[in-house]
């Protein structure tokens, strides 16, 4: 591992997120993904000062049938070159990572990463019979139990969590409700009326013991990111948010099965990657993105990357200690709970506009150091500074 | 009116022997010649020891039940009759992790731990899917 990071470090600070961008998000049934993901584009474009014509990188994603190419033909641009990596969620941080050796390698100078999602238009539920996650063996493996949907595999990593520890889903509803509470400050998000620990709580559960409030949203919407090196990055309109640090484990072993590791052995790698690189401490981190399809993931993410031990995330979540105003503020956008369902893509504009102070209501006073984490058999982690 | 189907397996040539086995009521899992590690799903190689011969073994179908979700929202038309139904990982006695339903028991009963064992539903002409109900304590 040493020697990786002791490579990583020449990347630390050389490539910048320059441009954020994204559509309204919620319910748009007469538009498509590309729609979404191009009016974020421009966005995102007009953000930085850049121009269709300066992007020689064309990174396109999302839940549903969306490729460079055709993006590429709706753009009118023959890049150098274009990529996806289809493995749903988990592989946003994955093409930022890409993205940013492409830029430090020399092979691209400008990259523009596109998303669009049309899940609520098109009826996608994430689970059943139309779902195949390659990466997610499980998903399709057992379909005659009546297993399926990532729901269910974070469902019993949290059963698994509860009968470990002792934790509850009272417990849990924390996350939930802090979520909720930033959502409340954030214009662009679905969800802003109130939630209670009590409502959380006497919410239908969807795959026991995860009730409602655990679930992500399934909405439409498009997000766009322009990243460059850091020479260009200081030319531009905005304060770059430099990528400082990148960390990268995966999970394969025993992967037809649900996780029952909560991934303990191989998470924490990525963890000593992203911060051996950034050459920072967990204690200099002001803010934290963590990938939410499911409440769970914040536990599993903030014990696996050593903000508490296995186990303690339940009590460490309560009295506010990751709203806006306390010690750790997480996902102070509302995050896939409550602001929408952009698989992680919002977390990255998040994490550039609080490093610009640009987040009104809901800014972490003086963020310097943001980071995303997203929890998987492929996990992934960002670390930005400004 | 007919009956909705549930899904049924998706047989690959790995995992042939695993349904024919079941289709004569029997649990047979793959285990590697060398080391003896079950490989399940049945796989072309062992990952612990990299050898490719195998044997299909004979298990008891005994387990203790690992963990375990239920269904609220139905995502398959074929189980709408079963909401809410449980979906169980079950640690067999000869140590592979297993995926199956646990019948006979209320989803509220379930306990981390219980002993469960193996029994066999025919559900059409090709497949016959193992399922699970509540067992006897070993040495009993
Ligand atoms: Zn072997």
């Amino acid at each position: 591992m040493q020697n990786k990071i002791d490579r990583l470090r020449a990347l630390r600070d050389a490539t910048a997120i320059v441009g954020v961008g994204a559509s309204p998000q919620g319910n748009f049934p007469e538009v498509d993904q590309y729609t979404l993901g191009l009016q974020a584009f421009r966005a995102a474009l007009d953000d930085c000062g850049l121009c269709k014509q300066d992007i020689d990188g064309l990174i396109v994603q999302g839940p549903g049938n969306i490729s460079f190419v055709r993006m590429g033909e709706m753009l009118g641009l023959d890049p150098t070159l274009g990529a996806n990596f289809s493995i749903g969620g988990p592989a946003t941080g994955v093409l930022i990572h890409h993205a940013a050796m492409l830029l430090a390698s020399g092979m691209c100078n400008n990259v523009a990463l596109i998303y669009g999602n049309s899940s609520r238009a098109e009826g996608r539920k994430f689970g059943g019979m139309t779902v195949y996650n390659p990466g997610q063996e499980y998903a399709n493996a057992f379909f005659y139990y009546g297993l399926t949907s990532p729901g269910a595999a974070s469902a019993f990593q949290t059963r698994m969590h509860f009968d470990e520890y002792g934790t509850t889903s009272r417990q849990l509803a924390a996350v939930a409700v802090a979520q909720r509470k930033h959502a409340m400050l954030n214009p662009l998000a679905i969800m802003r009326q109130p939630l209670g620990v009590e409502e959380h709580q006497q919410s239908r559960y969807v795959c026991e013991p995860l009730h409602l409030y655990d679930y992500c949203l399934i909405n439409d919407g498009g997000v766009a990111l322009i990243m460059t090196t850091a020479d260009r990055a200081r030319d531009l309109k905005q304060k770059p948010a430099y990528i400082s640090g990148i960390g990268r484990q995966d999970t394969y072993r025993n992967s037809s099965m649900p996780n029952t590791t909560l991934w303990r052995d191989t998470m924490p790698k990525a963890a000593e990657m992203a911060y051996g690189m950034a050459g920072i401490s967990r204690d200099d981190v002001d803010a934290l993105m963590i990938y939410d399809s499911f409440s769970i993931n914040v536990w599993i993410s903030l014990e696996n990357f050593g903000f508490c031990k296995p186990g303690e995330a339940g009590d460490f979540t309560q009295n506010g200690r990751i709203e806006l105003g306390g010690e750790l503020p997480v996902n102070t956008h509302g995050g896939h709970l409550s602001e929408s369902y952009m698989q992680g893509w919002l977390h990255q504009v998040e994490a550039v506009r609080q490093l610009r102070g640009a987040c009104g209501a809901r800014q972490v006073e003086d963020a310097r150091i943001i980071q995303y984490i997203c929890r998987a058999h492929v996990a992934s982690s960002i670390i930005y500074r400004n | 009116m007919a009956k909705v189907q549930k899904p049924l397996p998706i047989v690959t040539p790995l995992d042939e022997p695993y349904w024919k086995f079941t289709q004569r009521h029997e649990l047979r899992l793959q285990r590697c010649s060398r080391c003896r590690q079950f490989r399940f799903p049945a796989s072309a190689v062992c990952p612990e020891c990299d050898a490719d011969a195998a044997e299909w073994i004979a298990v008891s179908g005994n387990g203790t039940l690992f963990s375990w979700v239920v269904f609220h929202k139905c995502y398959f038309p074929g189980f709408a009759q079963e909401i809410p139904y449980n979906v169980a990982m079950i640690r067999l006695d000869e140590g592979p992790m297993f995926i199956s339903n646990v019948t006979g028991v209320d989803n509220a009963a379930l306990r981390k731990g219980m002993r469960l064992a193996v029994y066999f539903e025919d559900v059409s002409e090709e497949f016959t899917i193992p399922k699970f109900r509540p067992g006897q304590d070993p040495g009993r």
